[in-house]
């Protein structure tokens, strides 16, 4: 047998076994929100007779309460019967699902992507899009990949996965490769309802290109990642680019600057780039350019912590030693002129 | 006559749909599909892409998928 169509043959049998299963779910709920109405419609006779009774035998006041008890009871028996009704008309519009539609679905495939792939073992249906390419940022080809044998678990998981095929990973999470795929999983936003609608009817091709859609376009307002920020900022020291894990903000200027080339100030314990750094020679430690200050003495750098009278350490030793030696002098000239005496 | 209508704008189930015999696809999609530039729509008829001017004739099968659908970043399937 030819192997595509010993391939659609696979597939048309896998998806109708799936879709039967999902069916045969959706058949259960319905009876069982049936089940659900019928009770509530019980519920709703047994009130109607109690007021008949309460009105007879002129109980006004009881009657009044079982009024507003059966208002109550309706409105949510209103409320499950519009909800069975939209499960009615899902189940309506679900149509029989045979192999030469399945065939057709894939016919229509290859014409709209070139080709497409069956992974027998993994009863995996594939097809590539071409290389994508959003608001200037290279994001590459990727497979759309449908795991044919979890379509019957549609309502509880994705039963599909997004493949990049030239990973181009968002500098700050390398497990996003598109701004709405995170892990494979496609976030698929205003597509979800249209997608679960056309795989529940086997509509194989709608599904793919439903997906693609979702994949050459870009929601600013909710992505995994930005694409402004896809590939990160670059250090305004050594322009290495940063993403949200290893990258800082100077306290200073606001520059971003990575862990490499920021430092924490001993002064203020701030963290600076290398521009609003300076090097404290006495202590060899890095301050800020604010808690750096010039010796009165040398003029020479020197941090806060260091400074002692606005003079750095080796003046403040050196004037020091000055005061000392100057009150020795005149130490020894009292001495000598106390013998004189 | 009838025609069956896939709209995968939206809920995406497909329906039967009554139409005026000549009824050509871009009046369809103009009544049914007005909020939505057709440019932005991947229109088939029985498959096939399809001029718009071209005559619907009974039971045709008519799919409309957006191109430009928007993503985001947590939902559930």
């Amino acid at each position: 047998m030819n192997p595509q169509i010993r391939d659609k043959l696979r597939i048309a049998t896998l998806v109708r076994q799936q879709l039967r299963l999902l069916h045969d779910d959706h058949c259960d709920q319905v009876q069982q929100q049936y089940g659900a109405v019928l009770g509530e419609l019980d519920r709703l006779r047994g009130l109607h007779r109690r007021v008949e009774k309460a009105r007879r035998r002129r109980w006004y006041a009881a009657a009044q309460r079982l009024s507003v008890v059966m208002q109550n009871v309706s409105e949510h028996v209103d409320q499950q019967m519009r909800t069975l009704q939209s499960s009615h008309a899902e189940s309506t519009h679900s149509q029989r699902i045979t192999d030469s539609f399945v065939a057709d679905e894939l016919d229509q495939l290859t014409e709209e992507f070139g080709t497409w792939r069956f992974d027998a073992s993994n009863k995996e249906l594939s097809v590539q899009t071409d290389a994508i390419e959003l608001e200037g940022v290279y994001l590459g080809p990727f497979e759309i990949q449908l795991r044919l044998c979890d379509l019957s678990q549609l309502e509880q998981r994705q039963p599909y996965a997004i493949e990049a095929l030239d990973p181009q990973l968002a500098a700050s999470q390398d497990c996003v490769t598109h701004p709405h795929v995170s892990d494979k999983q496609l976030c698929a936003g205003e597509a979800v309802t249209p997608i679960r609608a056309a795989l529940k009817t086997g509509r194989l091709c709608d599904f793919f290109i439903l997906v693609q859609s979702v994949l050459t376009n870009y929601n600013a307002e909710s992505p995994y990642v930005s694409l402004s920020e896809w590939f990160g900022e670059p250090c305004s020291d050594c322009g290495v680019r940063v993403n949200d894990d290893n990258r800082s903000l100077c306290r200073r200027c606001d520059e971003v600057t990575c862990d490499e080339c920021s430092s924490i100030c001993a002064c203020c314990d701030d963290l600076h780039c290398a521009d609003c750094s300076r090097h404290c020679p006495s202590c060899q430690e890095s301050s800020c350019c604010i808690c750096t200050a010039v010796c009165a003495q040398c003029d020479e750098p020197c941090c806060q912590l260091c400074l002692d009278d606005d003079l750095c350490p080796s003046c403040y030793q050196e004037r020091e030693n000055q005061y000392a030696k100057i009150q020795n002098e005149s130490e020894s000239c009292n001495t000598a002129k106390t013998s004189v005496c | 006559m009838q025609v069956m209508f896939i709209n995968n704008n939206g809920a995406g189930f497909a329906d039967y749909v009554e139409i005026e015999p000549h009824t050509t696809i871009e009046s369809f999609l103009h009544d049914h599909l007005s909020d939505i530039h057709p440019d932005d729509l991947m229109i088939r008829v029985n498959r096939q892409p399809v001029a718009r001017d071209q005559v619907l004739q009974p039971n045709d099968r008519i799919s409309a998928t957006p191109t430009k659908i928007e993503g985001a970043q947590r939902c559930a399937a």
